[in-house]
């Protein structure tokens, strides 16, 4: 991600960000303010790593800062700048999103789910660690259940008629290693954001710069663009992955750079039929009317309008793509010591399934409320977007 | 033609390339708008007045549009000619456009009162542009207007929004307003509240108006002069009592002939608009013009000088209005190319006569009915009485 320059008229590839201005400012807005900052602190931090710090060394604590956590911290950036923040500052939104909120359960249920995932993958993740392993008490169950006696491992709990019961020390039990899964759950929600954040911001950057280009040059960029969007399309993704996986490493990071560069035509599709009806809109045609330039129109009339499809589109990947990463990990395809859920659901199907069923119901429901919880908040982002919604 | 009018289009000719081949949608087309004063451009669907509406400020998009030939001179420039940066600081600020649809004119992102205070920020640097666009807002009669300007468009019914595209067009305070059909999405009651806003604001403003519609009801309250077009070609020219009075073109007589409640019986026009890839030669009218003759077929008709036939400054492009030819013969037929001959007898050589005031649309006691003589031919009576005038 480069620092977008905010005024010039040179720079049009590169600003159009996803922007989801909040008025017809002249100056940056505090959107920006804030991501203009924040990139601008990264740099220094990352600077300071890369420069002072010696290889393997430890930034702060326990943290090696690998690449893969500095792409989190700019897309955490970006997502609260460019994503959170003009939705909670833009009365309408915040009206609409709050009437959401309230009239559907499932939304409500939805957004708190995604807001504890989010918390716990990045604030509750650095405070907890990584899980730490107790060879000794592998396969302790749940609290309040027992556990099959064929399982082996010592009982930390009571042991009633030869079956172990869970303790409160490890409410939802532990894995063959002695692995909490709690702790497990909160380091798969860590990858789970990770993994969600940056390849959305990926998929978003690339898709609304090719999308909004194609469809407010039109003509043969548009036709070029459009072409090759359909040929990148027919690229199945998990292959290349697979591929990558062979001949690298497989990693996180070559997940995320794969689909993030090759899954954003669909959005990039959306976006441009959007723009291209946009474009022939009374209002942008008022706009120009009233003497707007092509530039202004894109920031202030085309890209506000067209935020909500983004966001829609960009939701249905992410929910597929936390799938796709379950079955790379189940198909160990993976970097196992990428604690994902994916990753420790596949872990618990080994010899003991399923006398050990907690190690995959837990990461799997986890899994399972993300993937539901990123939809319905999709489709209740649509419906704020909608301008023909109810106020 | 005086030349030093505000806004002075001549011969302007505008061609859209479609798959179907090229779309001639204004040909030639002149008109003048002074200062203060309402002009309209008249016209079917298709018959190119928006076109040539749009294509003032050059908002009709090249391609496919393309200017083909004429000038839109606009305070000393020729606004076909100049760049685009010098453009966008006419548009808005010198001349205004409303549009037809206010559902789809306003972005549903924003509140009304930023949509104003944009154009005004468009064109000046205005840390005051939000109060502004309030005083606007309550200038044209919004209720509330502080708190109607935090309102988003999809909360406001269609009259109010038409009201808030009329302050945004006119927030940069412009010295022409090209209004296309600003009232047609609207009903009777609210059009008529909107017109007379926009009287209102254009004697206000010392604004001049070009008004672009179909609806001959709206042009006889507002407008000064008219201009007619029928296929993107003008047929008649002239001001507005005048022409709807005592249309001079057999097309003005056909149009208005065609409309209910004017005391006559409704005549609709006969055949159907012509196919703008593939035009008619000659006159474009011709084909439905129960008066059409060779010459109609053959050459376009110039504009000739009606005046004397019809007291005031008038044109029409129409052959019997040229040397030869009496218009009297013009009169007692609306009924299309199956209408009867032209009348010797009733047909007058005295210019007062042709212009009685109270003589609305020629009607069947013009001596009209249905003779089936399918093809009116001026004879020599005619001709001659035309000979003898002075």
């Amino acid at each position: 991600m480069t620092v977008a320059p905010e005024t010039s008229d040179e720079p049009r590839f590169r600003n159009v960000d996803w922007e989801n201005e909040t008025g017809r400012t002249w100056s940056p807005s505090p959107s920006t303010w804030f991501v203009l900052a924040g990139l601008v602190a990264i740099g220094l931090a990352f600077a300071y790593d890369y420069l002072l710090v010696p290889p393997k060394q430890p930034v702060v604590g326990g943290w090696e800062a690998p690449i893969i956590d500095w792409l989190l911290l700019v897309s955490l950036v970006l997502f609260f700048g460019y994503a959170l923040v003009p939705l909670a500052s833009r009365e309408r939104t915040r009206r609409r999103l709050w009437a959401q909120v309230r009239n559907r359960p499932a939304v409500a249920a939805s957004v708190l789910w995604l807001v504890l995932v989010l918390l716990l993958g990045t604030v509750g993740y650095a405070i907890l660690g990584k899980p730490t392993k107790h060879l000794r008490i592998p396969y302790q169950p749940p609290a309040f259940l027992a556990g099959d006696p064929f399982l082996p491992g010592r009982c930390v709990g009571a042991v009633v008629d030869g079956r172990c019961h869970g303790t409160l020390q490890h409410p939802l039990g532990t894995n063959v290693y002695g692995e909490d899964i709690g702790v497990l759950i909160v380091s798969g929600m860590r990858v789970a954001v990770t993994l969600s954040l940056v390849t959305a911001t990926i998929l978003v950057s690339v898709a609304t710069a090719v999308g909004t280009v194609a469809g407010f040059v039109g003509g043969r960029v548009d036709a070029v663009l459009t072409g090759y969007v359909d040929v990148q399309r027919t690229v199945p993704a998990f292959l290349v992955y697979v591929v990558f996986a062979f001949v690298t490493k497989p990693s996180l990071l070559v997940l995320i750079v794969v689909f993030g560069f090759l899954n954003w035509g669909g959005i990039a599709h959306v976006v441009r039929s959007e723009v291209k009806a946009i474009r022939e809109a009374g209002y942008v045609r008022a706009a120009r009317s009233a003497g707007a330039g092509r530039l202004h129109v894109l920031r202030h009339h085309v890209l506000p309008n067209v935020s909500g499809g983004i966001a829609v589109a960009t939701t249905r990947q992410i929910a597929t793509l936390i799938l796709v990463e379950a079955a790379i990990s189940y198909l160990e395809l993976n970097d196992v010591m990428v604690r994902s859920w994916g990753e420790i659901a596949a872990s618990g199907m080994g010899q003991w399934f399923p006398l050990n069923w907690w190690v995959v119901a837990g990461p799997g429901v986890a899994l399972v409320f993300t993937v539901v919880a990123v939809s319905v908040v999709g489709d209740a982002i649509r419906d704020v977007f909608d301008p023909r919604g109810v106020p | 033609m005086t030349g030093d009018a505000l806004l002075s289009v001549e011969d302007l000719t505008v061609e859209f390339d479609t798959p179907g081949g090229t779309i001639r949608a204004v040909e030639e087309v002149s008109f003048e708008v002074g200062s203060g004063e309402t002009v309209c451009l008249v016209g079917e669907s298709g018959s190119g007045k928006t076109v040539a509406g749009e294509t003032l400020t050059r908002l009709v998009p090249t391609p496919p549009g393309e200017i083909v030939g004429g000038t839109v001179r606009f305070d000393g420039r020729d606004l076909t000619s100049i760049d685009e940066r010098e453009l966008r600081s006419i548009r808005g600020n010198r001349i205004a456009h409303v549009f037809q649809n206010p559902q789809n004119a306003l972005d549903p992102a924003y509140t009304v009162g930023d949509q104003v205070a944009e154009t005004i920020e468009l064109h000046e640097d205005a840390p005051d542009a939000r109060e502004r666009a309030v005083e606007l807002l309550d200038r044209v009669d919004l209720p509330r207007p502080a708190t109607a300007a935090g309102k988003y468009p999809h909360e406001l019914s269609g009259g109010v929004k038409q009201r808030v595209v009329i302050a945004t067009a006119l927030a940069a305070d412009p010295d022409l307003l090209v209004a296309d059909e600003p009232t047609t999405a609207l009903d009777v009651i609210t059009q008529a509240q909107i017109l007379r806003l926009l009287a209102d604001l254009q004697a206000e403003r010392d604004l001049s108006v070009l008004f672009v519609t179909h609806d001959l009801g709206v042009v006889s309250e507002v407008a000064d002069r008219v201009v007619v077009v029928y296929a993107g070609r003008v047929m008649e020219r002239g001001p507005t009592e005048a022409v709807l009075e005592d249309p001079a073109h057999p097309y003005t007589r056909a149009l208005l002939a065609s409309l209910p409640g004017r005391g006559e019986s409704m005549t609709p026009l006969q055949g159907s608009f012509p196919d703008p890839v593939d035009r008619p030669s000659g006159c474009l009218f011709h084909p439905r013009c129960p008066h059409a003759v060779d010459e109609c077929r053959e050459a376009v008709p110039t504009e000739h000088d009606a005046s004397r036939y019809l007291h005031e400054e008038r044109s029409a492009a129409c052959v019997y209005y040229g040397e030869g030819y009496d218009a009297a013969e013009l009169e007692g037929d609306t009924a299309g190319p199956e209408g009867d001959a032209p009348q010797p007898n009733a047909a007058p050589a005295d210019p007062d006569d042709a212009v009685e005031p109270d003589r609305d649309v020629p009607g069947p006691d013009d001596g009209g009915g249905d003779r089936g003589d399918a093809t009116p031919e001026p004879d020599v009576g005619a001709v001659d009485s035309d000979g003898d005038r002075p």
